[in-house]
């Protein structure tokens, strides 16, 4: 398996294709009890390296199932998926764990930071799994908390920082193992809309400056906004894609 | 992960929980502390008995009986008879004996109960052991004042160590605590009872020449004379058991070294007689001894084995705590050997703690029981046992010290691996969920 390349980030190829994510007929369903839930229905998508991609719909609508699937949390029940010229379709677990350290990077709804650790353990959490020294996790930490505008912050516990501040915190700790997908569930969803538009414009500096592939998945439509390419999702099924910023 | 960095999450989860890490770790303590104290206590039993044997340095010993009288003492367990026929212990079984490859030397016991030693107005009714050149040749015929006998001269004994308090004055019956006996002289009074009943009394002088050191409770309180002199005694009517003059009711064979002895006792067997040496007791000491103290470590095990279910009780509960934790350990990265690794290092720490406080517990536990034990048995024995003056039942070699610690690891470990693979199992999705 190509694992190991996953790794090394100087080993990535980058030839001409120029889609990280391709899902070929990706369907998941879900057994509850005796009743099947079919989240993904037949799902075929192709993303841009680079791109901002929102993806819409109302809750049940599957997108949230989508984004777990890109990034490896959880398992197609059909179909292929293909990131970075990877087929991690039949990844084992372990190979899964090593696809999720490298190559993605997760923001979730509710922020998700372990509560006993300050900002700045937080965000260096993901490369003790690594195996990097203490030392230059530390330095990789505080410039990329500087980065998102947290260089005050970085000795608190999220339990003292603000909404916005909290979440700035998991961007931070999203991309300090530079991966090359980030991907945000409802990253505004617990946030004020002025304190939304902050972490979208991050997310956005994020996408423009470091080109690194940007996914956020969102009911709230004016969020889409900032993304170049919308697909609206229902009951599983792509039903439509927008091209172009509004 | 780098095992320095694997250490400080393991500390900081186990601080996390405070209280329960030690409630947990106390269980292991008293475990551990069991498992040491019991089997220390043991190994101080076995070193001290031991130790008591050895001192005597009769290992080079070995007590032959005529085979029936063997039985009687029912004496040896592990002997595997060959015997030819049934041999009579008389001068010519010394003579065939002392043929035998190894042997030093040979001593006829004479064993003489009936009579007593007299100086001036005090008498002792202690026995007398008869010695000859091939006895006081032994290692451990050694004086503690004055000089050896001679099995030529009939007139010069020597007595224990604790002799000296076996008197008591001839006319009050009053007893003396000590006496002074080197160099005193006195007279052996030997009892013969004829066959018509007749009760009639033999004198013999001698001379206090020496004092062994101390052997032991039997030794020290004998009087040893040459063997020509007993034989006298013997004939004079003072033996106890002797069926005919001739016949000995025992002999000591005394070997050149320590590893021909169960040759010797072999051949002796063989011969049609029963042989015994003090190696073979030690032999079967020893194994009483580790099986004693195999038991013993099995019991402080079980209620390690009740602190190792604490274990696992503890990190599950810790387990259902950090769900969402390990979920978030999962979706940053982290392999499911990662997280069962954590699981199992924070079930091994704990057993490394409890394992080295509760060996320190054990010690020091064990060295107050041996500390009492020794009080109480200096205070109610102030005569006739002072070999047990320096009293040690409470021993802890390295290897149960460093034996106890891995074991307290090991069964911490074992306890985690359970609560270890249920944790790196959790569907990460699920596990986010949670809280």
């Amino acid at each position: 398996m190509n694992v190991e390349k996953l790794n090394n980030k100087n080993s990535f190829k980058r030839d001409s294709n120029e889609y990280i994510v391709k899902l070929e007929n990706i369907g998941k369903h879900f057994k509850m009890g005796h009743t099947i839930i079919k989240a993904l229905d037949n799902i075929n998508l192709q993303i841009k390296k680079g791109e901002f991609l929102s993806v819409i719909g109302t809750s049940g609508s599957g997108k949230s199932t989508l984004l777990n699937l890109i990034g490896g949390l959880l398992k197609q029940t059909s179909g292929k998926i293909i990131v970075d010229n990877y087929d991690i379709s039949d990844y084992s677990d372990n190979e899964m764990a090593k696809y999720r350290k490298n190559m993605v990077g997760f923001v979730f709804q509710s922020f998700n930071l372990i509560p006993t650790l300050t900002a700045i353990e937080n965000v260096e959490f993901p490369m003790i799994f690594s195996g990097i020294p203490k030392a230059e996790r530390l330095k990789k930490s505080e410039d990329v908390l500087n980065k998102v505008g947290l260089g005050d912050r970085l000795k608190h516990n999220p339990t003292e920082l603000s909404g916005g501040e909290q979440q700035r915190v998991s961007i931070a700790r999203a991309i300090i193992n530079e991966p090359e997908i980030i991907l945000a569930d409802e990253p505004t969803g617990n946030l004020d809309s002025k304190t939304g538009k902050g972490i979208m414009e991050v997310l956005r500096k994020i996408n423009e400056e470091m080109k690194r592939t940007l996914i956020v998945v969102t009911h709230d439509i004016y969020i889409s906004y900032y993304s170049d390419r919308r697909v609206y999702l229902s009951d599983g099924k792509i039903v439509k894609i927008e091209e172009g910023k509004v | 992960m780098k095992f320095s960095d694997l250490i400080k999450i393991v500390i900081k989860n186990l601080k996390r929980m405070k209280i329960r890490t030690a409630l947990t770790v106390i269980g292991v303590i008293v475990g551990t502390a069991a498992i040491v104290t019991l089997v220390g206590i043991g190994t101080g039993f076995q070193k001290s008995i031991t130790s008591q044997f050895e001192e005597m340095g009769m290992v080079k010993t070995i007590t032959v009986f005529q085979e029936g009288m063997a039985r009687a003492f029912a004496m040896s367990p592990h002997i595997e008879i060959k015997k030819e026929k049934e041999m009579v212990l008389d001068d010519k079984a010394i003579e065939k004996i002392k043929k035998i490859e190894g042997v030093e030397g040979v001593s006829p016991v004479l064993l003489l109960t009936n009579a007593q030693l007299q100086i001036g107005n005090y008498i002792s009714q202690v026995s007398f052991m008869s010695a000859n050149d091939d006895m006081i040749k032994q290692d451990w015929y050694d004086m503690e004042s004055g000089e050896k006998l001679k099995e030529k001269d009939l007139r010069a004994i020597n007595v224990g160590n604790q002799v000296n308090k076996t008197f008591f004055n001839v006319n009050t019956r009053e007893s003396i605590s000590e006496i002074e006996l080197l160099g005193e002289k006195g007279k052996i009074i030997a009892e013969i009872i004829s066959k018509e009943g007749v009760t009639s009394v033999t004198k013999f002088p001698v001379k206090i020449v020496g004092i062994l050191k101390e052997l032991g409770p039997d030794d020290d309180l004998r009087i040893y004379i040459p063997f020509e002199l007993a034989k006298r005694m013997t004939k004079a009517g003072g033996a106890l058991f002797a069926a005919k003059a001739e016949e000995y009711m025992s002999l000591l064979v005394f070997a050149e070294s320590v590893e021909k002895v169960d040759k010797i006792t072999e051949k002796i067997n063989e011969m049609g007689l029963s042989a015994m040496s003090m190696k073979q007791i030690l032999g079967v000491l020893s194994t009483i001894f580790t099986i004693l103290k195999g038991v013993l470590g099995a019991l402080g095990a079980i209620a390690l084995f009740v602190a190792a279910i604490g274990i696992v009780n503890t990190l599950v509960m810790s387990i259902y705590e950090r769900f969402r934790e390990i979920g978030i350990m999962k979706a940053v990265g982290a392999s499911n050997s990662d997280i069962n690794k954590i699981f199992l290092y924070e079930a091994g720490v704990i057993g490394f703690i409890g394992g080295v406080l509760g060996v320190i517990t054990g010690y020091i536990f064990g060295k107050v029981l041996n500390a009492v034990a020794s009080y109480f048995i200096q205070t109610s024995t102030s005569d006739g046992l002072t070999s047990f003056s320096n009293l040690n039942l409470f021993e802890v070699p390295l290897w149960l010290f460093f034996g106890a610690i891995v074991f307290a690891i090991l069964i911490g470990i074992i306890a985690g691996v359970y609560p270890a693979r249920r944790a790196a199992k959790l569907d990460p999705i699920d596990a986010l969920r949670h809280e």
